[in-house]
């Protein structure tokens, strides 16, 4: 998620003759790419093969078609030589911060990964993308945005805390320098003490205002600079509680920052598993994860990114009909939304 | 084909649902409490969290790889990949990610910043699992529109749906020096 600094363009024998093109050209390479690549995926439809052994036809001449595409960047006849896939097009995701990366991300991205280091940059986000992608006359809930977040949970905060330090001195200062130099432009942090204080620091890129607002707020020394993006180079870092963990996701959630999350645990698997077991759980409880509808049946990603709402859509159809188990009275709280979740979970969606 | 038009049903169906409860709690007083509920509700319900697991190196603190707590496998291994899917998909996460990267990082005798070809592991963890959604980053600057597409296409049949690409429009400049270019 963070290499995009360079290029934009295509591969091959084509790349060096892109290569020559101005800084809009490449974007707009980009742009004719994709449009390309959906062509290809939709040059078989749906019904094409036939795979009739009877008739000896395998697939519908008519229902195949080529592309014939002869632009600046690309030139391809197609079609593609495969049937067409179970979702038409693969689902398009999207890691762009940068404004052209943006507009880019409005356009096509189905969902888009993000880095914010604190709730007001991922709200300021999330607003401008969808208002960019409704701008390009898309529904906004169609793009889904998921800012990465590094959780390192415990018991208790303490040892949350604790487990962090843990892996911070397993950390190379080096290594930490020539990453923050790539960042910064080449700058070179050899010089700086790694204990005192930081004053201003220059950047040439608006990828790095992330890292300039955290200087700026909190005064770091190099040390715990290098510390802060040894977690997940840049994305949010968090030590705490399950309780805490899942009071943040709940706050960016309903909070206008998120729609969900890229969870980059610290340590793997260990971090996963401490994450589903314990935070899962509380999300489920406070209604706001796959509450609803039990087991997930197999499905397309993209129905699922899309479509949960059917089943509790259906779930709610049924509710108030007295059906399903009326539930263990100790369980039931007193407001009508738990009574209603307890429904779902018992009724099994 | 059979799932997209069911799911264009449901959709239609939804809305129904959607249409008649406004309906109702205009017209039958009775009923108003209930619907009311489900209008407030219904809105809050439908929002529903999205989880995806990034899957990277050891974990994604950059000292994970040497730490005693994270997996012993080689990061060459593909169980190591179909574990953490498994393990993703029981959790309930919508998708596992793999970002990537075209050149060797500088920094690579000190971090384990070295991995495999993510469509290909992806093909392996689609046969792994049976219901997570599965992203892949790829580059338009270094592929050819009809290989991606092919890629990512199969890539789709073979997991039976779950699959998506992460566009990635630019990379490091490291990178062109792998591809013709002397690198930016």
């Amino acid at each position: 998620v963070e290499h995009r600094h360079v290029v934009a363009g295509n591969g091959g024998r084509q790349l060096r003759r892109r290569r020559q093109l101005s800084h809009a050209d490449r974007y707009a390479c980009a742009e004719e790419f994709m449009m390309v690549v959906k062509a290809l995926w939709d040059s078989w439809a749906d019904d094409a093969v036939t795979d009739d052994r009877a008739s000896g036809q395998y697939a519908r001449a008519d229902r195949i078609r080529p592309i014939n595409h002869k632009g600046r960047c690309n030139q391809v006849t197609g079609p593609l030589n495969m049937p067409r896939c179970p979702q038409g097009r693969p689902v398009l995701v999207q890691a762009g911060s940068s404004d052209t990366g943006r507009r880019f991300a409005a356009r096509h991205a189905e969902a888009v990964f993000t880095a914010h280091m604190d709730k007001a940059s991922a709200r300021a986000f999330y607003v401008t993308l969808k208002a960019l992608a409704a701008a390009e006359g898309r529904s906004p809930d169609k793009v889904i945005i998921l800012p990465g977040l590094s959780p390192m949970v415990a018991s208790t905060e303490v040892e949350a805390r604790r487990l962090a330090r843990e892996l911070n001195e397993l950390s190379a200062p080096e290594v930490g320098r020539k990453r923050l130099s790539g960042r910064f432009g080449g700058h070179d942090f050899s010089r700086l003490p790694l204990d005192r204080p930081l004053g201003s620091v220059e950047a040439a890129r608006s990828r790095t205002e992330v890292i300039l607002s955290l200087v700026r707020r909190e005064k770091p020394t190099l040390r715990q600079l290098l510390a802060s993006l040894a977690g997940a180079r840049g994305h949010f870092t968090v030590a705490g509680t399950p309780q805490q963990i899942a009071d943040l996701i709940e706050d960016w959630f309903t909070d206008g920052g998120a729609d969900g999350f890229n969870i980059m645990p610290p340590l793997l698997p260990a971090m996963l598993d401490v994450f589903s077991a314990e935070v899962v759980p509380l999300l489920r409880q406070r209604g706001l994860f796959h509450l609803l509808c039990g087991q997930d049946p197999a499905r397309t990603l993209r129905a699922r990114l899309a479509g949960q709402r059917l089943e509790c859509i259906a779930a709610f159809a049924s509710f108030g009909r007295g059906g399903c188990r009326s539930g263990d009275a100790k369980k039931l709280r007193r407001s009508r939304t738990r009574q209603f979740f307890l429904h779902l979970q018992l009724c099994n969606f | 084909v059979v799932a997209r038009g069911s799911a264009d049903a449901m959709d239609g169906f939804a809305r129904a649902i959607f249409a008649r409860s406004t309906h109702i709690a205009v017209g039958a007083p009775r009923f108003a409490q209930v619907t009311d509920f489900a209008a407030r509700h219904v809105s809050t319900m439908n929002r529903q969290l999205h989880l995806n697991l990034f899957i990277h190196s050891r974990g994604h603190h950059e000292a994970s790889w040497r730490h005693k707590g994270s997996s012993p496998l080689a990061l060459t291994d593909i169980r190591y990949y179909q574990d953490l899917a498994r393990r993703a998909e029981h959790a309930l996460f919508d998708s596992i990610f793999l970002a990537d990267q075209l050149a060797l990082g500088e920094d690579a005798a000190q971090a384990a910043g070295a991995w495999l070809e993510p469509v290909t592991v992806l093909a392996a963890a689609a046969v792994a699992t049976s219901r997570i959604g599965m992203i892949a980053t790829a580059s338009t600057t270094y592929s050819e529109p009809f290989n991606l597409a092919r890629q990512f296409g199969s890539l789709d049949h073979i997991s039976n749906g779950r699959v998506a690409w992460n566009i990635v429009t630019s990379w490091l400049a490291t990178a062109a020096g792998n591809f013709g270019g002397a690198g930016n």
